[in-house]
């Protein structure tokens, strides 16, 4: 019998992440109320990235395709088109203020008008090579008035709205863009990647409340703060994992492989006297010892370099005026969260409650849900969903689907 | 015209400003044969008041009927056939020629001066048809155009160093770089259309100065105004022009103006010093309207000296013509001419520098007799570029980073070092720090 399941297909989210410790493509399923399901998840370390961005496209191309056929396999379906996450240390956010005064005879501001306003916001000054990846919108104020989410039929003379605007250098988010174009793939949007990991992570009230969320990946750490609702502030700074992985390799004199390993079994994001004198002596293949490794030493390298990155978050945040924004705490997530007692220190360098980053309100495969690196990608596939439900009806197909006899026949298959 | 040598020391300064007295006429010196062509252009524009006057190298292809007066510029240093192309040749010939170009500028209190930048004659000889122009005491705004970068960057550096002479010497010179019509035509145009819209440009410009100097305005702008906006030799300026209707009028001129591509080119807006804003509208121009505009302008130019121009046009009916002159401090080239210490220019404004004395009468004898093989210019710029080291001098020493690397960068071998604040994060945050192990 002729086979019409495809057609009663339920739309496909995927979000690709092309980080620089792996390359990570997530499948997303929405059902008819527009809930979300992770249906599969593709992997692959990735090897043509430096500090997020590309550096050997040929090498990345390859991570690529074996994550998006991972991700095909585990799913059991075809992408065809993908949210993809951009990161880097050339990605600025910075609030702009639009103004537009009411002119019509009865002050009453309409459509237009909100329109314009945003508009007039989103004329900014960014240099000529960069490119706009999310304009946000905050709130609107009538007069002086704050706080107001929708303005249409407010009366008022002037009318004007807070906007949120990251932006970065365009070639580079063309060489992902082009990327994943090459393997005939439509790039449905690009997105922050921390943008993507705080919406997979916060919950409406913590965003209420305001939330910091950091994202320690291997090559750029991101943040995102949020208060009363909406995004307040963003930055990207191009200093992640790895960076721990090279000190400890220069302090400790051996190579990267080894160190990377070193970090994941003795590092620790706190020093103190306990490991004072404390070495571990590692075992070659043969089952020999080999030269011990001093732990003081590198734990106190792995902790100055983690402290250093949350205190220029902190710097960062406080020059913007939102550190006492912040009463829902910090959220860690990426695949820094993982070091021992990153919370602690967390905690310490910006006084405040600091929780670990669990992906929520999306369900589905667990193994993906509870761990801090795939926050990212599932926060692309929340961010898709989301552009999706806004979506008008398709096309034609779709219409002949859901037409009432059709579905009739569909059903009796 | 046997005068030998340029008037050396016989006016020893411009004459000052003159004061805001409303122009009557104004005398158009179209210089060169792009010159012309803008001239011929602007002729058609039928402004009561103008005169014109051409001036070139070659005698041929001056259609001297359309013209009040015409002087063919090295009658006898080139004898007709052209500067081919060498500014020092043409304004050689133009200095022989100061007493007719004298005479041309005589009891002319405006002149403008339209040339194309590049080539022989307009590069070598407005800058002294500027200065002779001043001399006699008139006021002089210059409208010029820059070649194509495709045309050779040895045009290019003719061009700029004739640029930065004329703007030594004249009140105001608006450049228009022909590579910026790209920005104003789409990509099908064709090369005719392209200079139709230079032409086109360059006439909006210098009617609009116009009619802002003569035009008795309600917000007045005099001839001071626009000179501060015009004036100084380290200045980028750049016109831009719309006309709309309607009843948001304002809103629509003012976003065009706002995405207009010679303004927002390079910046120009935000970086803005100065601001010269003209509305020309009929009798029902707002002042909310006016109120609007500046508004936005202030907004985006971060606090630049604004000068605003308001005239009512009795012909403009419903229309609304808002002009915007901006300038802005020169973003640094790459062996831009100012870069270039003043002395090495031979500035009109100091005739009586040793170096162009010494070097005058051996480039008029270049053509009658042989010239002195030890010394052409060529070897002259050496020697005088090694005699004065004060340029190299001048610049403030500056420590540099060794060039030896501390580290081995690792992994981030090949992709930009994280800098903040002058700190390079790549480096280990204990090492910065100053922490020893052990």
């Amino acid at each position: 019998m002729f086979d019409l399941r495809f057609l009663d297909r339920r739309p496909l989210v995927v979000g690709l992440e092309i980080g620089t410790s792996k390359v990570c493509a997530m499948v997303g399923e929405m059902n008819a109320d527009g809930a979300l399901t992770i249906i599969g998840i593709g992997q692959c370390p990735s090897r043509g990235v430096r500090k997020g961005e590309i550096v050997e496209p040929a090498l990345a191309e390859d991570d690529v395709r074996q994550a998006l056929a991972e991700a095909e396999h585990s799913a059991d379906v075809e992408i065809r088109s993908v949210f993809l996450g951009v990161s880097g240390g050339h990605i600025l956010g910075f609030n702009n203020r639009g103004v537009q005064p009411i002119v019509s005879r009865d002050r009453e501001i309409g459509e237009d008008d909100v329109n314009d306003v945003i508009r007039n916001a989103k004329a900014i000054n960014i240099p000529a090579d960069h490119y706009v990846v999310h304009a946000i919108r905050q709130h609107f104020s009538v007069d002086d008035q704050d706080e107001i989410r929708d303005p249409v039929s407010m009366i008022g003379s002037r009318l004007e709205v807070e906007m949120h605007v990251i932006h970065g250098r365009t070639n580079r988010f063309q060489n992902a863009i082009r990327l994943v174009k090459g393997m005939h793939l439509e790039v449905e949007d690009i997105v922050f990647n921390g943008l993507a990991s705080s919406l997979a992570i916060l919950t409406a009230e913590q965003k209420e409340l305001g939330a910091l969320v950091i994202d320690l990946g291997a090559g750029t750490t991101e943040y995102v703060v949020y208060s009363r609702g909406v995004v307040k502030h963003t930055g990207a700074l191009a200093v992640g994992g790895d960076h721990v992985s090279q000190d400890i390799a220069l302090a400790l004199k051996v190579p990267q492989g080894r160190a990377d390993k070193l970090k994941f079994d003795h590092g620790d994001a706190l020093f103190d006297e306990s490991c004072h004198g404390l070495t571990f002596t590692p075992q070659n293949d043969l089952g020999l010892p080999e030269r011990p490794v001093n732990v003081e030493h590198l734990r106190c390298v792995m902790s100055l370099r983690l402290q250093e990155c949350f205190e220029i978050i902190r710097e960062e945040i406080e020059d913007a005026g939102w550190l006492s924004h912040l009463r829902g705490g910090v959220f860690v997530c990426g695949g820094g969260a993982r070091a021992q007692r990153i919370l602690e220190l967390a905690e310490r360098v910006f006084e405040l409650p600091a929780f670990p980053g669990h992906a929520r309100g999306i369900s589905g495969l667990a193994s993906a849900l509870d761990q801090p690196e795939f926050s990212t990608a599932i926060g692309l596939v929340k961010y898709g969903a989301s552009q999706q439900r806004r979506k008008p009806p398709r096309g034609a197909l779709h219409r002949l689907v859901n037409w009432a006899p059709a579905r009739f026949f569909a059903n009796l298959l | 015209m046997s005068a030998p040598l340029p008037p050396a020391g016989s006016t020893p300064a411009p004459a000052p400003a003159p004061a805001p007295a409303p122009f009557g006429a104004a005398r158009i010196f179209a210089i060169g044969r792009a010159g012309i062509e803008m001239a011929l252009d602007l002729r058609q524009a039928q402004v009561p008041g103008f005169s014109y006057v051409a001036l070139d190298s070659t005698g041929s292809g001056i259609d001297t009927s359309a013209f009040d007066a015409t002087l063919l510029v090295g009658s006898r240093l080139t004898r007709g056939f052209g500067a081919g192309g060498d500014p020092e040749l043409a304004r050689t010939a133009a200095e022989e020629e100061a007493p007719a170009i004298r005479t041309l500028c005589q009891s002319h209190p405006l002149v403008f001066l339209i040339a194309g930048l590049g080539g022989g004659s307009g590069t070598g000889i407005a800058p002294v048809v500027a200065r002779i122009a001043r001399e006699t005491g008139a006021s002089v705004f210059a409208f010029v155009t820059t070649p194509f970068e495709c045309e050779g960057s040895r045009r290019q550096q003719q061009a700029l160093v004739g640029l930065h002479r004329l703007k030594t010497v004249a009140d105001g010179v608006l450049c228009l770089p022909n590579e910026k019509l790209a920005l104003i035509t789409d990509d099908q145009a064709t090369l005719l259309d392209a200079f139709q819209a230079g032409r086109q440009h360059i006439r909006d410009a210098i009617l609009c100065i116009w009619s802002l100097l003569t035009r008795p305005g309600l917000l007045s702008v005099n001839f001071a105004d626009v000179c501060s906006v015009l004036r100084g030799p380290n200045l980028e300026c750049a016109f831009a022009q719309v006309r709309t209707s309607g009843p948001d009028r304002a809103e629509i001129a003012l976003q065009q103006l706002l995405a207009h591509p010679l303004l927002t080119h390079n910046d120009l807006v935000r970086r803005a010093e100065s601001l010269l804003v003209s509305f020309s509208a009929g009798s029902n121009l707002g002042m909310g309207e006016i109120r609007r505009v500046m508004e936005q302008f202030s907004r985006k130019s971060d606090g630049a000296r604004a000068v605003v121009g308001a005239s009512i046009d009795p012909a403009a009916g419903e229309s609304l013509q808002l002009a915007v002159m901006v300038s802005a401090r020169q973003m640094v080239l790459h062996d831009a001419p100012e870069e270039a210490p003043p002395e090495r220019i031979p500035s009109p404004l100091h005739p009586s520098s040793p170096r162009t004395q010494d070097l005058g009468p051996a480039r008029t004898s270049r053509r009658l007799a042989a010239p002195p093989p030890e010394l052409t210019p060529q070897v002259a710029d050496q020697f005088f570029a090694q005699s004065q080291p004060r340029a190299r001098a001048k610049k403030k020493p500056q420590q540099v980073p060794l060039p030896f690397e501390l580290l081995a960068k690792g992994r981030f071998e090949k992709c930009e070092p994280t800098v903040r604040r002058g700190h390079n994060l790549d480096q280990p945050t204990y090492l910065r720090r100053g922490i020893t192990l052990n």
